[in-house]
């Protein structure tokens, strides 16, 4: 009774000075100054580009949406799709080669990353187009018998197909690293769990290992992914037709370099823009019984405000 | 070649890790709708015991059978082999094991956790396996939390969970290593209790455990083991009322159990 007296007397008393509820956020003047100085040096940059007339902005949107440079945007997407694939399945490979206990694997898997991550993307690529020069045909035969099948090397190497393996394999072994991590995060006993209630190895892999080691795996992976669809732009030194290739054989004829060089730009930007929001949603999937990531809460609190 | 009604029998089973001889010819057997506990120091294979039953490691010497079929080999064309990975799922499918560390699936919901294995390795349809699941729940008390994450559960919770979730498959014995040993002392009990109505329901039961006064109560036989050997087994009161000044007798006392209970002064 006393307790609830004395209780109901404190919150009709006005509050004392130092009370802390009426402490006023002491940061707020800094921020609103910081991000006026922020917001007024991009505004000033994008009107002294909008204005700049060296940047020819009416042949920009000429050659934007040009037959050529979708063709090259087009091959751009495609070849980054395909080395996603074809890194990832193989980096996969590398990954449980590296943890299997089998020791031939563990070594074979480390010499891959060795080799391929030591030999820069551009030289690969040059390497992966020349290599009817090393290799002039390649037969598959019965030894003293008849050949089963032949052909030249420099038709099976397409420019695509070199630039799939001379910018892929590298990749790939930097994709089984971010593997690799990501399957050494998941507890022990997620394993021992889903066998004990008699899930097979490949059940337990797919259906318990993998998902949980995505919280891992997909930063990277994004990173890698954008670092990828960059990437494709050396393969212009082997003559095929990407973006970069398109523009550039654009202003070869037209001497327009600096406004093709920006569709190539906004282009890129767009593109690594959305393959940004897709793995926010990505993460957001795989985030499942731990909450969303602090990035995703940070995205979705500018989003909000 | 086992006992007629036992669930369980292991047969001079051995397991070692390197140098270290974790099981030196064990044998047990685990009577239809007995609970058997499992107690001794640590390091002396009593979870080795339980893995190795549960074919989460596979015994280097002997033979364990459950319901009279050898677990983890198979004889083909007069030779004795390991199982195929899907051979082995199967018959571990036949056992629940409870963890230590309760090991829920944290990316599933407590509901997905209990139908994984009835869904996946025995081909219930998944509405059937989810009202199974939701019963399950109900006995372990926890309906408030089918869809709830893991980690949003208490350890206490999580374990009875993980009971749940092994009780799915209606394995023919459950096995529980150290369930209660990671839980603070608070939550012991509403996880106890579920053992308790599982052995009570006639579950066969095989417990690693360090509750002793809870082996006493609930365990037909208790098992007492030492570097990797079986030095005793017999009924809590044969084992309770070991001399003072026997192995067993110390392990007892250290592990804080009041010996001067009627039942022990009496067996003496």
């Amino acid at each position: 009774m006393a307790i609830a007296t004395d209780m109901g007397g404190a919150a009709r008393r006005p509050l004392p000075a130092d009370d802390a509820s009426l402490a006023i956020r002491r940061d707020r003047i800094g921020r609103i100054v910081v991000g006026a100085l922020v917001f007024g040096l991009l505004a000033w940059l994008v009107l002294a580009a909008a204005a700049n007339p060296r940047f020819e902005w009416d042949v920009v949107a000429r050659y934007f949406t040009a037959q050529a440079v979708m063709n090259g945007l087009m091959t751009t997407l495609y070849l980054t799709l395909v080395i996603f694939v074809f890194s990832l399945v193989i980096g996969t490979l590398l990954a449980l080669a590296r943890e299997s206990a089998y020791r031939p694997f563990q070594i074979l898997a480390w010499v891959y990353s060795w080799v391929f991550r030591s030999v820069p993307a551009l030289v690969q690529l040059i390497f992966w187009f020349n290599l009817a020069y090393i290799i002039p045909s390649i037969s598959l035969g019965l030894p003293f018998g008849p050949t089963l099948f032949e052909a030249r090397v420099n038709d099976l190497i397409s420019p695509f197909l070199a630039a799939v393996l001379g910018l892929g394999l590298g990749e790939a072994a930097y994709k089984s690293e971010i593997i690799r991590a990501g399957l050494m995060s998941v507890d022990k006993g997620q394993r021992e769990a889903a066998r004990a209630i008699g899930l097979t190895g490949p059940q337990t892999f797919f259906r318990i290992v993998i998902p949980q080691s995505m919280r891992f795996i997909l930063p990277p992976l994004g990173n890698q992914t954008i670092l990828n669809l960059k990437g494709t732009s050396l393969v212009s030194v082997i003559a095929l037709s990407d973006l970069l290739h398109s523009v550039q054989s654009i202003y070869n004829r037209t001497l327009e370099v600096v406004p093709l060089l920006m569709v190539a730009t906004l282009w890129y930007l767009i593109i690594v823009s959305i393959m940004s929001v897709i793995q926010i949603g990505i993460e957001r999937h795989f985030s499942r019984g731990h909450g969303a990531s602090r990035a995703i809460k940070a995205v979705e609190g500018r989003i909000e405000a | 070649m086992t006992g007629d009604s036992m669930v369980l029998s292991a047969r001079r089973v051995r397991k070692q890790f390197g140098a270290l001889v974790a099981l030196d010819d064990v044998d047990l057997d685990v009577a239809e709708g007995s609970v058997v506990a499992i107690i001794g120091p640590s390091g002396s294979g009593k979870s080795t015991l339980a893995r190795c039953i549960h074919q989460l490691e596979r015994i280097d010497a002997g033979a364990i059978y459950l319901d009279g079929e050898l677990l983890g080999f198979e004889h083909k064309s007069g030779k004795l082999l390991p199982l195929r990975d899907r051979d082995l799922s199967r018959q571990r499918a036949q056992m629940g094991m409870v963890f230590q560390q309760f090991n829920l699936f944290s990316h599933y919901t407590i509901l997905e956790n209990l139908i994984e294995g009835p869904t996946r390795v025995l081909g219930v349809p998944r509405k059937e396996a989810e009202e199974k699941a939701r019963a399950l729940l109900a006995r372990v008390r926890l309906s408030d939390k089918v869809d709830a994450y893991p980690r949003h559960l208490s350890g206490g919770q999580q374990q009875r969970a993980a009971i749940a979730r092994a009780l799915a498959n209606e394995p023919r014995l459950m096995l529980f290593d150290e369930p209660t040993s990671a839980l603070d002392p608070e939550l012991v009990g509403e996880v106890l209790e579920v053992m308790q109505d599982l052995a009570a329901g006639g579950m066969t039961m095989v417990i690693v455990t360090h509750e002793m006064s809870f082996a006493r109560d609930v365990a037909d036989r208790i098992v007492f083991m030492e570097a990797g050997r079986i030095v005793k087994e017999g009924t809590p009161k044969e084992i309770f009322g070991a001399p003072p000044e026997s192995r067993l007798g110390r392990f007892l006392a250290t592990s804080g159990v009041a010996l001067t209970s009627p039942e022990a002064t009496l067996a003496d």
